[in-house]
């Protein structure tokens, strides 16, 4: 029972891990499956047993040690797919750059990328401008606040 | 001269490439080169390309050397990516840039000096007079210099291999040397970042339906070339790479 519950531990995480994969990758739905089968031959060594005999392996429990490996391979296979996503998403964004870094000029008479994109100023989203606005006025007035005051003084 | 051709499925749009022959002084053709670390070649591979009258556009893929500047100097348009990415990468920002930029005609072209721009025109003629999209080099049907024994056997296995999960027949794979039209780059769109990306074409030119032919060129392995070359051990990262594109949803 203790053994069970032990090997259950693991197999819950994988199943959740499956389940949580599911919409981004077919591995997601054979990673659930594949723990759904596992849980079953830990909870039911009969199950095992059986597979076992048709598979014509020693016991049941070599069946779920081996059980556990394809599920760790599954997992491979799906964290492998999440990092190709990665990269092409990656790709994407590098290229954007590359190629947008640089306008066509017959050839040549070429400036680096690095020169033509610190020519131009970096704009800015409408929300970060207008609170960068809002903080110049703000210390605008404050100097001008500060500078009446010294006036004052000097007047007094 | 020698060419073989093929097809796979009829082509969607039964025009032909080009109405009439392609005028030199009038199509633009682009030579698509990624670089990689390439600062001693670049120059002359450029210097090359630029003597036959062809545009060169360099793609440095995040060079640590000189590459950019030594290919900027020799009268190159180059584009930098930030990081290394690949040559599978470097190549579609080239197509991608060369499509939107008003190229008739994309040449894709190695930096480390094994092919030899005396044999892009011979791409373009069989581009224009055999009404293809697709043109690619082969060194089996041209001339290889130097190419080492392992090599040789591996590309066989890479031929076969392609022959199998495309149906293209060609007679080599892994060739950098080839040109497309615009309506042939259009349908190119890579996802293999790494050398996959030469099978990955192959795919998308049979997927395509486009009509292809091959064209003899000639690959020097020389001393540079093969130290910078793939490695044997590539193979098998390629089919990794080639498996798990296939398993991605």
């Amino acid at each position: 029972m203790i053994g069970q519950v032990v090997l259950s531990l693991p197999l819950a995480a994988i199943l959740l891990y499956g389940w949580l994969e599911f919409k981004r990758s077919w591995a997601g739905l054979s990673i659930t499956l594949a723990t759904l089968v596992a849980l079953s031959f830990v909870w039911f060594p009969g199950v095992a047993a059986a597979t076992a005999a048709v598979l014509q392996l020693r016991s049941g429990d070599d069946v779920v040690v081996y059980s556990f490996v394809c599920l760790l391979l599954l997992v491979e296979v799906n964290i492998h797919q999440m990092g190709r996503r990665q990269q092409q998403v990656v790709t994407k964004v590098i290229r954007q750059m590359a190629i947008t870094g640089r306008k066509w000029i017959p050839s040549g008479a070429l400036t680096t990328p690095a020169e033509e994109v610190a020519t131009q100023p970096l704009p800015l989203p409408a929300r970060r401008l207008r609170r960068a606005q809002a903080v110049e006025a703000t210390i605008r007035d404050h100097r001008e606040l500060v500078a009446q005051g010294a006036g004052g003084n000097e007047a007094e | 001269m020698a060419v073989a051709s093929g097809r796979v499925r009829a082509p969607r749009a039964a025009v032909p490439v080009f109405e009439t022959p392609p005028d030199p002084d009038t199509t633009r053709v682009m030579v698509a080169i990624p670089a990689l670390n390439e600062e001693r070649s670049i120059g002359d591979v450029i210097h090359d390309v630029k003597l036959h009258g062809f545009e060169c556009v360099v793609i440095d893929d995040g060079s640590s050397d000189q590459t950019g500047a030594v290919a900027h100097r020799a009268g190159a348009l180059v584009m930098r990516h930030l990081v290394p990415l690949g040559q599978g990468a470097a190549l579609q920002t080239a197509i991608d840039w060369c499509v939107t930029n008003g190229a008739d005609i994309i040449v894709t072209f190695d930096a480390d000096g094994q092919h030899r721009a005396a044999d892009i025109p011979r791409l373009l003629d069989a581009l224009s007079h055999e009404e293809a999209d697709f043109a690619l080099g082969s060194r089996f049907l041209g001339t290889t210099v130097n190419v080492p024994r392992t090599r040789r056997l591996l590309l066989m296995v890479a031929i076969w291999f392609t022959r199998f999960t495309t149906g293209l027949h060609v007679s080599d794979t892994h060739n950098g040397l080839r040109a497309m039209t615009r309506r042939g780059a259009s349908v190119i769109h890579l996802r293999q970042n790494s050398m996959a990306h030469a099978s990955e074409i192959l795919q998308q030119i049979a997927m395509s339906g486009l009509r292809w032919v091959e064209v003899p060129v000639t690959i020097e392995y020389n001393d540079y070339a093969a130290e910078k070359g793939q490695r044997s051990t590539g193979f098998i990262a390629i089919l990794v790479d080639l498996l798990m594109a296939r398993l991605q949803r």
